[in-house]
């Protein structure tokens, strides 16, 4: 797929850990350290999902965060994408027959949130960028779609 | 308290999602103008119930989940929950399997510290130290990934031993991985240690005194920075550790005070890492000849932990401490009976109470970061005011920047 | 403080003994050996009446500053088990003794005397136990829920095997047939069903 000339900005992700172990997290901020250095390519971590294109999700959604995830989601303004890292992120992994997991991010999310699954346990930097590109055509198709 | 004193605290919730890397957590500071008065950890966010799930496993399926309870320290987890499954029915890992666990658990705690070393430094505003400490992590990482295939989460556990083995032709690489970090290891205390605007931010702040420290049964190098002498790998040695030539780590030993500060854990910390390097050399030096474990046949193991009951205990040195796990299995019983899961944040939580108190907002970073929590979480802060009922939120930036700042006022302020 | 750390398993026997008479039972010792050394590591579990527990903590800190580890516990039918995994010698390399003190509550009169006042650092644990056990610890200074949110039930309790237990609220069930989890939306229990059957 060829990047459209469009694209007019750097993507910035918010990252939100759902209930996750902690793995695919550190594996994210690996990313954007020196060995990976995603800023190279302007995709920054940012602190307020206010400011952010991508929303980052690592983890199953536990029962205390999952009306904080819904209310990350809605602050994000449109058009965004989100980003499921991890296996249990996608299908809650290991993490099943419990009373606190509410549930993958995809049955937590309205029925039209754009998501895209990236899987590992945990997730690789390169398979984290990888998604972060993939976002990344979406959203151009997004952006295409409303104009 | 008095009542003019009442008037003015204010309550400040902060948590519970931060955009870096740690877990979501909560704590509800109480705030007299700058200084804190009081700290309310809010945990749970992040509560997945694991020992719930545990308990609806069979052993054999445990393993998996125990590795994921968290992905910084998965090793830890694992490590004590087989050793503990072993304990209850009476298994002995073979000699060259504690080797090995030893090893990689060693390895962990190096990438655990310098991953801690970062944060903390990030707290207080210098971001070229974050990704320096970062950079230099991969090495370990690489190194991990040569030996288990898996930058985090290994796999390498199993009842009766492990599941790789660390042969001969792996040994040149350990031991230049090894050399890199002594050889760095100077200029990474030049950063922490000597560093005048760092030491303005971290000397005498966060004090834990040795008695709050005894008396809140804190564990790791968060007490050990307070001259306590806690730590599992030498009290109890478990795995390898019995053999190994090894001392408490405490600021008095290298001449320093016991004092308990921010300043103190890191110092613990970064001498760990030597500590960990001389630990590794040793071990594989003196690492036996043969098999890797005591149970090869994985359905007899699995027959065996069903048709016999037991207790045991797996208790570790974890990098942020020490760690618990229970597990009682029921004769004839498919399914574990008991599992309790202690990480070493869960008693380190306890003392937040006595490190914070009378310290300043724009230190709340540094301070929380100290006990490196495994569920730290620094995102938004809300001041409510007490008498009006009025509500003011600190973004994490703003309150990141509120760090950031107070080291700029220091710094400008002069360094002699 | 007793001056004559660290002391072996037999001394720490003997001392609750002496102090608890016939109200510490079952008293089990334990070595289990590490390594080419063999270092062991000791351990002494023993069962101590509910009315003595409070007097078998005091007569641990007379020791050393106890350090505990963590209370672990479990649904045993008719009782609920606390063990509390203490460890003293701290401090002592290879010596550290761990002395894990079971106590058996009766499900009728499930309450437990706090230990707050003697080691601070138990409140952590003491609250878990109110919260997974429904265990009433009496005189704890803060009775507040620590990891469950607010809105699970009051009278649930995720440790118990009992009617208080929780088997039917576990959602994500590996054999859907076998558990009698009620799928909240239509939506979830068809995406359910076909994949995890």
């Amino acid at each position: 797929m060829k990047l459209s000339k469009t694209f007019d900005k750097a993507l910035w992700v918010f990252h939100l850990n759902s209930g996750s172990c902690n793995a695919c997290d550190i594996e994210i901020v690996a990313a954007v350290t020196p060995r990976y250095d995603t800023e190279r390519f302007g995709i920054k971590l940012v602190g307020s999902p206010r400011h952010a294109d991508v929303i980052l999700f690592t983890g199953p959604v536990t029962k205390k965060m999952k009306d904080r995830v819904i209310r990350v989601y809605e602050q994000t303004p449109d058009p965004k994408v989100v980003l499921v890292t991890g296996n249990c992120g996608n299908t809650t992994g290991v993490y099943y027959d419990s009373y606190a997991i509410e549930g993958p991010i995809d049955e937590i999310l309205p029925d039209d949130a754009h998501i895209i699954h990236v899987n590992g346990c945990p997730v690789r930097p390169e398979n984290v960028i990888n998604g972060v590109k993939e976002a990344w055509l979406h959203l151009e198709k997004l952006r295409g779609d409303n104009e | 308290m008095n009542e003019e004193k009442e008037d003015s605290t204010y309550e400040v919730p902060i948590g519970p999602i931060h955009p870096a890397l740690k877990e979501p957590f909560l704590i509800k500071f109480k705030l007299d103008g700058e200084e804190v008065v009081g700290a309310d950890p809010h945990p749970g966010m992040n509560h997945r119930g694991i020992e719930f799930m545990g308990m609806h496993r069979n052993p054999m399926k445990v393993i998996p989940l125990s590795e994921r309870i968290c992905g910084i320290c998965s090793i830890v987890h694992q490590h004590m929950y087989t050793t503990a499954a072993e304990h209850a029915v009476g298994i002995e890992p073979t000699n060259r399997a504690r080797y090995i666990r030893a090893i990689m658990c060693e390895l962990e705690r190096i990438h655990s510290h310098v991953l801690w070393a970062g944060v903390a430094a990030h707290e207080i505003g210098f971001d070229t130290h974050l990704h320096f400490t970062w950079k230099i992590r991969e090495e370990v990482m690489d190194l991990l990934e040569y030996i288990t295939g898996n930058r985090v989460n290994y796999s390498m556990w199993t009842i009766g031993g492990v599941r790789r083995d660390i042969t001969e032709d792996m040994h040149p690489k350990i031991f230049e991985t090894l050399e890199y970090y002594e050889d760095l290891y100077e200029k990474l205390e030049e950063i922490f240690l000597n560093d005048p605007s760092i030491k303005m931010r971290t000397k005498d702040i966060g004090i834990l005194t040795e008695e709050d420290a005894l008396s809140l049964c804190g564990v790791g190098p968060t007490v050990r920075a307070s001259g306590v002498k806690k730590d599992v790998r030498i009290d109890q040695p478990y795995s390898a550790y019995g053999d190994l030539d090894m001392d408490y780590v405490v600021p008095s030993r290298y001449g320093y005070e016991d004092k308990g500060d921010v300043f103190s854990k890191t110092l613990v910390r970064l001498k760990e890492v030597l500590q960990s390097i001389s630990i590794i050399k040793q071990c594989v030096e003196k690492m036996p000849e043969g098999e890797i474990t005591s149970e090869d046949n994985k359905a007899g193991l699995l027959n065996k932990l069903k048709n016999m009951g037991g207790e045991g205990i797996g208790r570790i040195e974890a990098p942020r401490g020490e760690a618990i796990h229970y597990v009682r299995l029921k004769e004839g019983e498919e399914d574990i009976d008991v599992w309790k899961v202690r990480a070493s944040t869960y008693n380190n939580l306890a003392t937040y109470g006595p490190m914070f108190m009378g310290e300043q907002i724009a230190d709340i970073p540094i301070i929380a970061a100290s006990i490196d929590p495994c569920i730290g979480c620094m995102d938004r802060a809300e001041i409510t005011d007490v008498n009006t009922g009025e509500t003011r939120t600190y973004s994490e930036e703003e309150l990141h920047e509120l760090s950031v700042q107070k080291t700029e006022e220091l710094v400008d302020g002069g360094i002699e | 403080m007793n001056q004559n750390l660290p002391i072996s398993v037999d001394q720490i026997e003997e001392h609750f003994k002496e102090e608890l008479g016939d109200a510490v039972s079952d008293i089990k010792k334990e070595e289990i050996e590490k390594g080419l050394k063999e270092t062991p590591i000791k351990l002494i579990w023993m069962k101590v009446e509910r009315d003595q527990f409070r007097d078998a903590v005091e007569a641990l800190s007379e020791l050393q500053v106890p350090h505990l580890s963590v209370a672990s516990g479990s649904d045993m039918g008719d009782i609920v088990e606390l063990i509390y995994h203490f460890q003293v010698n701290h401090g002592f390399p290879a010596d550290e003794i761990s002395v894990n003190i079971k106590v058996h509550l009766p499900k009728d009169d499930l309450k437990i005397p706090t230990i707050t006042d003697i080691v601070p650092g138990a409140v952590t644990t003491e609250r878990e136990k109110q919260e997974f056990l429904g265990v009433d610890v009496v005189d704890i200074p803060d009775s507040r829920r620590l990891w469950l949110d607010e809105e699970f039930p009051e009278d649930r309790y995720p440790w118990r095997w009992d009617e208080k237990g929780m088997e039917e609220m576990a959602r994500y069930v590996h054999d859907p047939e076998e558990a009698s989890a009620e799928p909240t939306s239509e939506r979830v229990g068809e995406k359910r069903g076909g994949e995890e059957g």
